[in-house]
């Protein structure tokens, strides 16, 4: 009898102490770098990334991203939930660059509506949910009920709303314009001597 | 007793005086004269550049006076520091004389104005008496009107100055005996605002006594709460019953809630109505005000008579102001219990959050309708902060400026459009002739004799009523000049219901449709730099939005003078569709006839469509603040749409600024609405956060995941969390559904449970996470079987909407 409630407990302490280990958190980064992009009015931005997952013994399989920003000035679109993007040990690969493609690959863009703010500056985070499982979810062996555990990951990100090329154009034009006005009413200055 | 001597002393002024004399309380005196008999200027300064000298050229009585001239700007006068004169928060009244000079032709109107600059409401300019009274160089003319101190000030510059248009800005005047008296000293002492409760537990009667012989007696037969209240029998009459004394308590010019709890007695035999009164005693005068309206008491139950915000606003002597208690009519016994009088301390706005229009300068300006009451204190703050464009609500419209036939009144309509015109603001022209004839006076629609209607069929009424208009037109437009620079000509002119969509009121029984050409032109001719425009409620219903097509087309097509629309935009919580609302600026724009448009009167009403009777406010209720969230959101989302039709609209003003002062607190019933940007408090609300900064709404960026997978593959369960990450509660959130999509793996069909929504998370509070279950069977399903979830989710009452869309989901 007291063999058994010792096994029970054996049992009983196992997943505890499975559950208890700490399951590796993924690394990511937009690519560019720092997140930070720039774009005018109707234009549409988007993010890639670099994925790394050092487990030695999970799988990361990502699911979805959100935008928690304003977005007054445009949407944000996820592309993870299309892509199905699997980290970890061989035959995965730990480290994963997703370059962005529109409409296709990356984590996803933000479009800027035509009558976005100029100068404007949208910040938040792109947060990514993925899942982890302790089976290659590539494997043809693969069970779902190696499930370990779901999560999110946040990245910062900034969409600053720059003037339109014509706009742009229009803004240098009138500078010189303005310059060569300015240059015509007050010749260049010569210095005066004797 | 101080009367004759007082009249005595003021001998040189003796019938002036004796005048006066007559008219003061019995306490009045005279806290500072100036006759300039001495030959200086005793004191007065020049204000905004005038240049005084004192002159033997005129005088009101005696031989000397002020005369101001070199005048460059509609202040420009004398004046004169007078904070060591006047005490805070006593009553005066202040009396001058003013005559052009004899150069002047012209008629023009002049003011006193109290500069006041107080350490708690920042500067604020007061008119003493009436705004503009007209002034000419054929005699002198009288500036009288009280004032009353502001309570902590650091500066109270009293000056005379000449109102209005060219040549008040630069005409002469002479400027003679000024009489500061002190009508009502401050009220007994220093303002105390700690309030009165009273429950009766101690067994006393807390300080109320009886007003006219009534019984009032500490009771336990029955109580609102606690074991004890009031009972008050024997009364003589409808006045008669518990008053208290407020004196200290209740200041001129604070604000207060006032709350009691009232219930019929024990031998009342039939349902009665009951209210709150105050009565005030201001040099022998007394007085009654209503602080609670009647309210029907039914037998057997305790009612609660509440106002929220009373603004005090009478003076009184000492120890001369009670609340009181009494009946409509009748002598009923009733209780009282658990009254309190609460202070509440004067609003201030707040300074560190972003201006509105500021916010929105890249899109279009922002205006707010005002009356008077917001050109001072935290008001005026309030509007010069968060708009840079003012519509009066009621004081340019026909019975305002011309209640009788000839006879024009601008007094208040130039007092907001000079606050304006020194504040940098747009002035939108608010309206000319409103086709229902609502705000109209009646003469308007009579022939001369005041009592026969004006008839279509008779040639010289048509001619009377088209001259009558155009009279006023020319009247009103030119008064204003260039400081408005849009004008509601006509307002109100669409009827969907009408063959030919427009409004069958007076003017058009009597003209046709020629009523909105005849004020159209007038307006041209009167301004033709303005931009004339007709103004509508509902444009987005698709009815009536034909009709205004129609209507516009026409007018242009017949070359009568049209430049814009007006979309009032009345909204409630659940009408229109925005949708709607850009369709129809959409339909306009898309004529190609290059129509202006501006949204005109917008307020969003917290009740539904349909709803003409609920009130939040009923029994001292509120309006829910998940209904308060859902107004942000709304808000936010009309903003969104109006930012994008940035080109399109060219203005965009909302009927009001805050709460405290809406029109729908009356329509369609007497109710508590919150339509606006600012709560009573004159604090943002959601619906400003909407506007300025969405995430800053409560439960902005609720988000959904799915956290924890776990059990067989036949009753698999899926844990769906909602995370609010705000500073503010995600109200009434729920999921709109559940469906899976498969993308790898053989095909299968999981079955999902529940199958009825919305599964309700409730109220989520900032900060918190809520999580729901779904049983999944998975029965069939390979390992490897992918799915997409869709999940759609609602908070704020549906107004904050979205679609948790996650791939590669295993089972």
């Amino acid at each position: 009898m007291k063999r058994i409630v010792s096994l029970v407990l054996f049992a009983a302490f196992i997943p505890a102490c499975l559950s208890a280990a700490p399951v590796p958190a993924p690394t990511i980064q937009t690519i560019p770098i720092g997140g930070k992009l720039a774009g005018q009015p109707g234009s549409a931005l988007g993010w890639g990334f670099t994925l790394t997952y050092n487990a030695p013994s999970d799988w990361i399989v990502l699911n979805d991203s959100f935008f928690t920003g304003g977005q007054v000035y445009g949407t944000y679109n996820d592309y993870i939930v299309n892509q199905f993007i699997v980290a970890g040990p061989a035959p995965e690969t730990a480290l994963l660059d997703i370059p962005f493609s529109r409409g296709s690959t990356g984590l996803g863009e933000f479009d800027i509506n035509r009558t976005g703010l100029i100068g404007a500056s949208i910040t938040g985070n792109i947060v990514v949910d993925y899942d982890v499982f302790s089976q290659d979810p590539n494997s043809p062996d693969f069970d779902p009920n190696s499930f370990v555990t779901a999560g999110q990951a946040s990245i910062p990100v900034a969409i600053n709303i720059t003037p339109e090329p014509a706009t742009f154009g229009l803004i240098v034009v009138a500078a010189l314009l303005g310059l060569w006005c300015y240059r015509r009413a007050n010749p260049c200055a010569i210095p005066a001597g004797n | 007793m101080f009367l004759p001597a007082a009249c005595q002393f003021l001998g040189r002024f003796a019938l002036a005086f004796v005048a006066l004399c007559g008219a003061l309380p019995a306490f009045a005196q005279i806290v500072g004269q100036y006759d300039f008999e001495d030959g200086t200027q005793q004191n007065w300064t020049s204000f905004c550049g005038a240049a005084l000298s004192n002159t033997t050229e005129a005088a009101e009585s005696g031989t000397h006076s002020l005369k101001i001239t070199g005048r460059s700007q509609n202040c420009a006068g004398p004046s004169i520091e007078l904070v060591n004169v006047l005490l805070p928060k006593a009553t005066y009244q202040i009396t001058a004389w003013v005559r052009l000079t004899s150069d002047e032709t012209s008629t023009d109107t002049a003011n006193l104005t109290i500069k006041q600059v107080d350490s708690s409401s920042g500067t604020n300019y007061v008119t003493v008496g009436n705004y503009a009274t007209n002034v000419t160089s054929s005699g002198w003319t009288q500036l009288t009107g009280t004032y009353t101190g502001s309570a902590s000030p650091t500066s109270l510059t009293l000056y005379a100055q000449l109102v209005g248009n060219a040549p008040n800005t630069t005409d002469s005047f002479y400027f003679d005996n000024v009489t500061i008296n002190e009508i009502s000293e401050p009220p007994g002492g220093p303002q105390d605002n700690s309030g009165i409760t009273t429950t009766f537990e101690d067994g006393g009667l807390d300080g109320w006594s009886s007003r006219a012989g009534s019984t009032l007696a500490n009771t336990t037969a029955d109580a609102h709460s606690g074991a004890h209240s009031l009972l008050i029998t024997s009364r003589i009459a409808a006045y008669d019953g518990p008053q208290i004394s407020v004196n200290n308590k209740m200041y001129n010019g604070s604000e207060y809630s006032v709350s009691v709890w009232v219930k019929l007695g024990p031998n009342a035999a039939q349902n009665d109505t009951l209210r709150v009164s105050l009565q005030t005693t201001l040099a022998g005068t007394t007085s009654y005000h209503t602080v609670v309206s009647n309210t029907p008491v039914a037998l057997g139950n305790w009612v609660h008579l509440v106002v929220p915000n009373y603004a005090m606003a009478f003076a009184y002597d000492p120890g001369q102001a009670f609340l009181y208690v009494e009946s409509n009519s009748g002598t009923q016994d009733f209780y009282i219990d658990d009254f309190q009088l609460t202070y509440i301390p004067p609003p201030q706005i707040q300074t560190g959050i972003p201006s509105i229009f500021q916010t929105l300068s890249y899109y279009f300006p922002v205006g707010a309708e005002i009356d008077t009451t917001d050109l001072n204190g935290p008001h005026a703050q309030l509007l010069t902060k968060h708009f840079n464009s003012v519509v009066s609500g009621n004081d340019m419209k026909w019975s305002s400026v011309e209640p009788t036939e000839g006879s024009f009144t601008f007094t208040n309509a130039d007092a907001e459009v000079n606050f304006a015109v020194n504040n940098n603001m747009l002035i939108r022209g608010h309206n000319l002739v409103w086709a229902t004839g609502q705000q109209t006076p009646t003469w308007v629609f009579l022939e001369k004799d005041g009592v026969t209607p004006l008839s279509a069929q008779n040639p010289a009424d048509v001619a009377l009523l088209t001259q009558r208009i155009e009279n006023h037109i020319n009247a009103v437009v030119p008064h204003f000049g260039t400081k408005v620079y849009v004008w509601d000509v006509v307002n109100e002119p669409i009827d969907a219901s009408q063959p030919d969509c427009l409004a069958h009121g007076p003017f058009y029984k009597v003209l046709g449709k020629s009523y909105i050409d005849i004020a159209l032109e007038a307006a041209r001719a009167a301004n033709p730099g303005a931009k004339l425009y007709i103004n509508d409620y509902s444009t987005s219903d698709p009815n009536k939005l034909a009709c205004l097509v129609q209507v516009l087309e026409d007018l242009r097509n017949r070359g009568i003078p049209i430049d814009g629309v007006g979309h009032e935009t009345h909204n409630r919580i659940d009408y229109p569709s925005i949708t709607a609302m850009v369709n129809a600026i959409n339909t306009i724009a898309d004529l190609g006839l290059g129509f202006d448009q501006q949204i005109t009167e917008l307020d969003l009403s917290v009740y539904r469509g349909s709803d003409n009777t609920s009130n939040y406010g009923a029994n001292g209720g509120t309006v829910p603040p998940s209904i308060i969230a859902q107004q942000g959101y709304l808000y936010a989302q009309y903003f969104d749409a109006f930012r994008q039709l940035k080109g399109k609209l060219s203005g965009v003003t909302f009927w009001g600024m805050a709460d405290d002062n809406t029109w729908l607190d009356s329509f369609p019933i007497n109710r508590l609405d919150l339509p606006l940007l600012f709560d009573t408090g004159l604090q943002a609300k959601p619906a400003y956060w909407g506007i300025v900064d969405p995430t800053q709404l409560p439960g902005y960026g609720l988000s959904f995941s799915v956290t924890a997978k776990s059990g067989p593959q036949n009753a698999r369960v899926w844990t769906i969390t909602a995370n609010n990450p705000s500073q503010g509660t995600a109200y009434a959130t729920q999921i709109g559904g559940f469906t899976l999509t498969q993308v790898a793996g053989a095909a299968c069909t999981p079955v999902i449970a529940p199958t009825t929504f919305p599964v309700v998370f409730g109220d989520i509070t900032a900060g918190a996470s809520a999580s729901a279950s779904f049983t999944i069977d998975f029965t069939g399903c390979p390992n490897l079987a992918r799915f997409t979830l869709n999940m759609p989710w609602s908070s704020a009452n549906g107004a904050d909407t979205g679609t948790l869309v996650s791939g590669n989901q295993f089972r």
